[in-house]
């Protein structure tokens, strides 16, 4: 009898074929349209980081059935995460992607599983999909955050000088440039 | 046993919506994709048409009554005064060349991201407006009408260009997107459409000499700041000349790296080669900005910023100017500046006094770039440099934009930098050199507002620094450009962490052997230099 | 929607020409008139194009940098793709021209599962096949001179001559004949089949191929099938040469007429589309000026002197005292 890895190991060329296809159909309007068909052709950074990110993910998923796989996939959905906390998504499209996997194993293998009655295994599985949600949006929680100190960093870089020559004027003339962290002698 | 609900439902997943034709879709302005609009108090002063309080997120953009005529009569006009705007107008064939060749495209997949359509969007209104077949076919044509929509269409698009010439080399008929951007921007500006992190820096650059507004006691002010931090470096004790008459050189370079971080350690590199070399040169308060924010908009006040150059050698009566580290500066002053505001017949070509060597190469607007200055002194055994205090540095090459596409300056950088830091490995060869990708946040869209989309064009070149950083564990990106230096970091945290972005004088700076330095136990950053590490934590 | 309709234009051409040269007999009109009117306003049109170009000044050198400069003697420059002298910038034109040096230098991005990063390859295709479509047009141009020329000069011949260097079939096959096919044919599935150009093509980028495989296709289909009169096709084009147009005494061919027709079409068309860059490419001032306006001056004709930068004096008025406190030097004392 089959396991559900085994039939997801089999089928894995296809069904990572369709997730992708799902993923790239979130792109709005022309760009769906554009990355989609141009799979083959016409790549890119953001297309190629989508596909080795979910072949990456969906290794880990299989691979691993005692806890660590979180860790291990965190490395692939950063890969697509960070593309997508700066596209023009709301955090619950941005990581919607992962469900989408859902979609397919349910669509695609619901045949087999019904068949080998694997409902128990899918289960499973889809709990463990369900926790990559979680870490993604911590991961996007992270990149906007980063985004945004970002923004604050550079407003402060650009007058970084200025800033320390103001705090040095407001009454801290007795420390020295860069000498903020040494202990008074 | 019942199907089960498709998970998508739960978070309502829009399928790809039927497709339109680009004319079809108009521009949705979202926070992170467009820049503020300028303050009509600088408007004001710069005497630029139709100051007023509006944001691109507004339904009316408050244009004036008449603003369609004014852009039909700006576009005419325009069309009489450049021929490369008639010529890529007319012959763009849509082969689709470059359309992959945008990095804003890469990282965002609009397509009007393409150059071509980014081009179109003018093109076509070209068509509607100016052409017979257009205004009979229309749509047919690939023409349309001026409307409204189309005004904040160019808006969002040519504020979405960061005019970096790529496409233009990959063009067969070397169509410029970025001549078609500037066009569209004076055009916009005609209504009143611009953005103020460009006039505001151009307004300040005006009256005070720099793009921040600093006065000349703060610039001076600052200078002396920096020297003391030398001192604590070095243990040499430097008074730069300001505003010196009878200087043999004048030397300008942006004035972000006297602020900004890392500018500044570029700044201070300036200032400690300049002193060992002994060069009689000084600084000008005046004209303390290499940067141009009028090529971002229009002709006129890029010749006006850029005459202060000229007009301050005179005042001060060198004999030639040596301009720093910068991109879009020396884009203006290879292909614009000699034509703008020249002949100088007033200076000589550059001499280094070092060397002797005579630089053709800038016979005619008299101004040699600090690169090609550093790399002839280098080239002569005229330094005494230390590449070892950089040995914790593995460093790429940044080419930016505009000396690279617009100048052509490759090897000198890399010469330099390869004699002050013995670990250099260049980035996959497609995106370097006159095909190296844009920053993000060229032609004044370098603001924080802009963030989102800069890192969605910076993911091209994000990608070059990561495969390095990965394959020959680079850790610093050195760049000759002030915009790169504040735009790269943040590129750099987002796409390859762990990866800083240091100027090209900083790192002379640090490998510059100077006559009378105490031992050297930091680096320009204060940071322990190689061997000292432990030293400081002794401390 | 374009390329169907574009389709659908150069179909209907088609059967105007046929219908009219064929069943209504109308040879004068399409053997004689329409040929030179669409002759006198590709002419026309092309010289009234190049002067509204010319009537524009370029005013500043903005030429694209594709190499390294010419600097310091011990740094080797790219002559040709950052020429600094008028003979490099020649050579640069020559290149783009000749060979399409730009569109060589494409690269597309490409997608390698295995490899974790962005890897860019080279996409040379367009440039293939769009060099194999203009040398294969540029030589049957040559060839067709032919006809417009007595006795035939030899280097025409010649070029017929390698031209159908293969020896196949009878009449020998020229290999032109097969590649213009080829290459119209791929530039025309690109457009429809590649999403990206797809997306930004339009009716006037359709519209051109479908003329130009109607004129190939019907020339080959004269030649290789029909095997049409030359003899009597020369009468009729040296007379319509030597302003004495006469038509032929033997009948000629329907599908003649609807090459010579379709060929009309085009010339007439010419001047104002989007082939010009026939000729705008020569004007493309980022390609035909050489990067060394940092070593003579360039003029611009609309230069404006009136324009001054903010002056000295206005700035030392504004920052006087603040300027004499710091230390400053200034030129006129407070």
């Amino acid at each position: 009898m089959p396991t559900l890895s085994d039939l997801i190991e089999k089928n894995k060329e296809p069904l990572l074929s369709r997730w992708l296809d799902l993923i790239l159909a979130t792109y709005a309007k022309e760009t769906a349209l554009l990355w989609k068909q141009q799979r083959n052709q016409f790549t890119n950074p953001v297309g190629n980081r989508i596909r080795e990110g979910i072949q990456g993910i969906l290794t880990c998923l299989l691979a691993d059935e005692n806890g660590s796989y979180q860790e291990q996939a965190a490395v692939f959905l950063d890969d697509i995460v960070r593309v997508r906390a700066v596209q023009d998504f709301k955090p619950s499209e941005a990581v919607s992607f992962i469900y989408l996997l859902k979609k397919v194993l349910r669509e695609d293998l619901w045949a087999e599983i019904k068949a080998s009655d694997l409902f128990v295994e899918l289960l499973a599985l889809e709990s463990r999909i369900d926790s990559l949600a979680l870490l993604s949006l911590d991961i996007y929680a992270n990149c906007r955050e980063k985004l945004y100190a970002m923004r604050i960093k550079e407003v402060k870089n650009v007058q970084k000088r200025l800033l320390e020559r103001a705090n040095i004027i407001c009454g801290y003339s007795d420390v020295q440039a860069g000498g903020e962290d040494r202990s008074p002698e | 046993m019942a199907k089960l609900p498709p998970p998508e439902e739960l978070v309502k997943i829009n399928y790809s919506t039927p497709v339109k034709g680009w004319m079809d879709v108009p521009a949705d302005f979202r926070p992170g994709t467009f820049s503020y609009p300028g303050k009509p108090d600088i408007l004001k002063y710069l005497g630029f048409p139709n100051p007023r309080e509006w944001s691109p997120t507004d339904a009316d953009w408050k244009l004036p009554p008449d603003w369609r005529e004014i852009i039909m009569k700006g576009f005419r006009e325009r069309l009489d005064k450049y021929r490369s705007f008639k010529v890529f107008m007319d012959i763009c064939v849509r082969c689709g060349a470059c359309a992959d060749k945008c990095h804003f495209y890469i990282g965002s997949g609009d397509p009007k991201n393409m150059p071509v359509l980014r081009a179109e969007l003018l093109r076509s209104i070209y068509r509607g407006e100016f052409t017979v077949a257009g205004k009979i076919l229309s749509r047919l044509a690939g023409a349309r009408k001026l409307e409204e929509d189309v005004v904040k269409e160019w808006f969002m698009y040519f504020y979405q260009c960061t005019e970096c010439r790529r496409c233009s080399l990959f063009c067969p008929y070397g169509i410029d997107t970025a001549e078609i951007t500037m066009m569209a921007r004076e055009l916009l500006t005609l209504v009143g459409c611009n953005i103020n992190w460009i006039l505001e820096p151009a307004a300040n650059c005006n009256r005070t000499g720099n793009h921040l507004g600093i006065q000349p006691h703060a610039y001076k002010d600052m200078m002396d700041f920096l020297c003391e931090d030398i001192e604590t470096i070095t243990g040499i004790h430097i008074e730069p000349p300001v505003n010196k008459k009878g200087a043999e050189i004048l030397f300008i370079t942006p004035s972000g790296d006297i602020f900004a971080d890392p500018g500044i350690y570029t700044y201070m590199g300036y200032i400690m080669l300049f002193h060992e070399l002994g060069l009689d040169y000084t600084w000008s308060t005046y004209a303390s900005e290499g940067g141009n924010f009028g090529l971002f908009t229009s002709d006129t006040m890029m010749k006006k910023l850029n005459g202060k150059m000229y007009a301050e050698a005179k005042r001060l009566g060198v004999k030639w100017i040596l301009g720093g580290e910068c991109g879009h500066m020396w884009r203006v002053i290879n292909q614009y500046m000699d034509t703008m505001n020249g002949p100088a017949d007033f200076l000589e070509t550059p001499v280094s006094p070092i060397t002797g060597t005579r630089f053709d190469a800038a016979a005619g607007t008299k101004m040699l770039h600090i690169a090609e200055f550093t790399a002839d002194l280098i080239k002569n055994g005229k330094l005494k440099l230390d590449p070892s205090r950089n040995a914790n540095l593995r460093t790429t090459f940044h080419d930016s934009c505009n000396p690279a596409r617009g100048m052509g300056l490759f090897e000198e950088p890399r010469y330099v930098l390869k004699n002050v830091c013995e670990n250099f490995v260049d980035m996959p060869e497609e995106t370097i050199r006159e095909q190296t990708f844009c920053c993000g946040g060229g032609a004044g869209l370098n603001n924080e507002e802009f963030m989102e989309m800069r890192m969605r064009g910076g993911l091209p070149r994000g990608s070059a620094v990561k495969y390095v950083q990965e394959k020959n564990q680079v850790n610093t990106l050195v760049t000759i450009c002030a915009i790169d230096r504040a735009t790269l970091p943040p590129l750099c945290d987002y796409w390859a962490p762990g990866v800083q972005v240091a100027g090209l004088h900083e790192l002379v700076a640090n490998a510059l052997v100077m006559e009378g330095e105490q031992e050297r136990t930091m680096n320009m950053r204060q940071e322990p230099l190689p061997g000292f590490e432990d030293a400081e934590e002794e401390e | 929607m374009a390329a169907f309709y574009s389709f659908m234009a150069v179909l209907a051409l088609v059967f105007i020409a046929a219908i009219g040269a064929g069943s209504a007999g109308m040879y004068t009109l399409f053997g004689v008139a329409i040929p030179y009117v669409a002759l006198l306003v590709f002419l026309a049109g092309f010289i009234y194009r190049i002067v509204y170009w010319a009537k524009s000044p370029v005013p500043f050198s903005i030429a694209t940098t594709g190499g390294q400069q010419k600097s310091l003697p011990w740094i080797k420059n790219s002559p040709w793709d950052n020429p600094y002298t008028v003979t490099g910038t020649v050579i640069r034109m020559i290149l783009e021209v000749v060979t399409f040096r730009s569109l060589f230098r494409n690269t597309k991005i490409d997608l390698r599962v295995d490899n974790v990063k962005v890897v860019y390859g080279s996409a040379k295709f367009l440039w293939l096949f769009a060099l194999i479509f203009h040398m294969a047009f540029f030589t049957i141009l040559i060839r067709h001179m032919r006809l417009f020329l007595d006795p035939v000069p030899a280097c025409i011949q010649k070029i017929e001559f390698l031209d159908s260097i293969l020896q196949v079939g009878i009449p020998t096959l020229y290999q032109t004949d097969l590649l213009i096919l080829v290459g119209l044919t791929f530039l025309l599935l690109r457009r429809i089949v590649d999403v990206k150009v797809n997306y930004i093509s339009l009716a006037q980028d359709y519209f051109p191929l479908f003329l130009l495989l109607g004129i190939a296709i019907s020339g080959i289909y004269m030649r290789y099938f029909i095997k049409a009169d030359v003899i009597s096709i020369k009468e009729l084009t040296m007379g319509l040469l030597s302003f004495k147009p006469a038509l032929p005494e033997k009948a000629l061919e329907t599908t003649f007429f609807v090459h010579l027709f379709l060929v009309s079409c085009l010339l007439a068309y010419f001047p104002f589309s989007k082939l010009m860059h026939l000729a705008g490419v020569f004007l493309s001032p980022t390609r035909n000026l050489p990067n060394n306006t940092r070593r003579q001056h360039y003029t611009n004709p609309w230069n404006d002197p009136a324009i001054k930068p903010h002056s000295y004096a206005a700035y030392e008025d504004d920052f006087r005292e603040k300027m004499i406190e710091a230390g400053l030097p200034v030129e006129k004392e407070a």
